[in-house]
């Protein structure tokens, strides 16, 4: 039998959302995610010699926000949100947003896409080893970030796994949620593990 | 399947800190390389150890004298006893079945079932507990797969009866017919350790040549040596490429190779292995960690295994082909690559 990675190995997400007031957290959304087609074929370029020499090319190390989520987006075959924010103010805003937003292209169906696409970075602080085979990746969006946007969909994107001169970066795993509409008041705060078996 | 080590290699990858970087002493612990596949080692049934070939027989069987062979462990030729000399096409290959057959009451020669839990191939030990009067048996490891003891100073006297690999060149073999008298001889050379491509523990280094984008068929012949001269290799095809989420990695067992692991019992399991990077850290080895074959300071991890029930070395005589010297000495008709070619191939999506 042909078994995918991701069955054989049982890789399994989980995404907690809470909304931050005052420093108290409320949850706001918990359940599992998708991992995506694009972590296999990314796997399937690193093990067959045919990406990047760099092993942090293979990191997530990026995330989208989306406004057009819905359940059937959360396909294995998705290489994108539905809606994914399109231009930096919108997740930075106006004040002093704590998220850093960067432009890169990004594999779709093993093509690059031909323009660069607005990513937003997950610091590698926020990236820590729970045990041998998990991996959990915190995201704050602060007060200052994505007010005003109603906010339904999330990402996890690799880096640049093909090494390519233009950074070009791969979806991985993916999230619909219940809608969350952005504003100053509060601060939230998406904690995803990931489980590698 | 792929075993939890392989989850492991994935979180390091995942956790691995870019800062390393920008110190130039440590910055090579970010090359991709060090977290792609290294080895590949090759397995049986863990009971088969004691068996086949490894046995040291109480009589000298060569010559036909009877005579202290027990103590002088066969006079380092492999020797094996074939217990299905008589069935049809058997009388000059290696009847692994039958010596099934033969021992059906105390041997049990089914290989363990995979687990994604496994460490190594075969969970029972491998060791060659017959084997515990030699002066440096403490030298002889429990590996859970085959070793290459022809290139360990202390075992190499005994490469043929602790398996499964040959010297680099012109090992006897003897063949006994199912009443333990001789039937034929001939010679094994490892094509392995002529090409230093496998450490004393049997891991097979993976060729670092091996970004081919190419199809197998083009990967060379058996006379010009072809790339699987640098050993286990990557490599890429039109129906099977990392563009739809798939690697292949193929490995050949030419020449005694193939040969002397069919006589010791033959091959069930094949494993794949990445490096331990965090061990070898903890040992204070520090990237880039080059490949010696004599001298390896390696250490893997298991990632992947593939187990079968029926041995893959299975063969019998075509004709007048003695099924044996075909494995052990091809011609170019033989096989297309040298030797029988195993394709394992990596589904990510």
């Amino acid at each position: 039998m042909f078994k995918s990675l991701v069955d054989e190995l049982g890789i399994k997400g989980h995404l907690t959302i809470h909304k931050v007031v005052n420093g108290e957290e409320e949850l706001l959304f918990d359940n599992h995610n998708i991992i995506v087609s694009g972590f296999g074929w990314t796997l399937a370029n690193l093990y067959g010699k045919e990406g990047s020499d760099i092993i942090t090319d293979y990191q997530i190390d990026r995330f989208k926000l989306g406004l057009s989520g819905h359940a059937g987006a959360e396909a294995f075959s998705a290489t994108d949100l539905s809606g994914p924010l399109s231009a930096a103010y919108q997740y930075v805003g106006t004040g002093d947003s704590n998220l850093d937003t960067l432009t890169a292209k990004r594999w779709s169906n093993n093509v690059a896409t031909a323009s660069e696409e607005v990513f937003a970075r997950i610091p590698f602080s926020k990236v820590t080893r729970v045990d041998d085979r998990t991996v959990r990746y915190t995201i704050l969006v602060d007060e200052n970030s994505c007010n005003g946007l109603t906010l339904n969909e999330i990402g996890l994107f690799i880096k640049n796994p093909k090494g390519s001169s233009d950074e070009t970066s791969v979806l991985a795993a993916y999230r619909y949620f219940t809608e969350i509409s952005k504003s100053i008041d509060f601060a939230i705060v998406f904690r995803w593990t990931i489980s590698f078996g | 399947m792929y075993t939890q080590g392989f989850g492991e290699v994935l979180t390091d990858i995942m956790t691995a800190n870019i800062a390393f970087a920008d110190i130039p002493t440590a910055s090579a612990i970010l090359d991709a390389s060090n977290y792609t596949f290294q080895a590949v080692t090759f397995g049986k049934d863990a009971a088969g150890y004691t068996r086949h070939a490894h046995v040291v027989s109480s009589t000298n069987y060569i010559n036909g004298d009877s005579a202290s062979g027990a103590s002088a462990y066969d006079n380092g030729r492999l020797l094996v006893v074939n217990y299905g000399s008589d069935v049809a096409n058997g009388a000059s290959s290696y009847v692994v079945t039958s010596t099934y057959l033969q021992y059906s009451s105390t041997y049990n020669s089914v290989p363990n079932d995979p687990s994604p839990l496994d460490r190594r191939l075969e969970r029972g030990s491998t060791s060659a507990t017959h084997l515990s009067n030699y002066q440096y048996a403490s030298a002889i490891v429990d590996l859970g797969h085959y070793a290459n003891p022809a290139i360990d100073a202390q075992l190499s006297a005994i490469w043929n009866k602790v398996g499964g690999f040959g010297p680099s060149s012109n090992s006897d073999y003897y063949f006994m017919d199912n009443t333990s008298s001789f039937a034929f001889s001939g010679q094994v050379s490892s094509f392995f350790n002529a090409n230093s491509l496998m450490d004393k523990d049997g891991y097979l280094t993976v060729s670092p040549l091996s970004q081919l984008g190419a199809a197998l068929s083009s990967l060379g012949n058996p006379t010009s040596g072809s790339a699987f001269s640098e050993g286990a290799l990557v490599f890429s095809s039109t129906d099977f490429n990392p563009g739809v989420g798939i690697s292949n990695l193929a490995v050949r067992l030419k020449d005694g190779d193939a040969a002397s692991l069919a006589l010791f019992g033959g091959l069930h399991h094949i494993g794949v292995w990445c490096l331990d990077l965090k061990q070898m850290l903890r040992d204070g080895l520090t990237p880039p960690f080059s490949w010696d074959a004599l001298n390896n300071t390696r250490k893997y991890r298991l990632v992947s295994k593939v187990t079968f029930w029926d041995n893959l070395l299975t063969h019998e005589d075509n004709g007048t082909d003695a099924g044996i010297e075909v494995l052990a000495n091809p011609t170019a008709s033989d096989f297309t690559f040298g030797g029988p070619v195993f394709l394992l191939k990596f589904n990510f999506t």
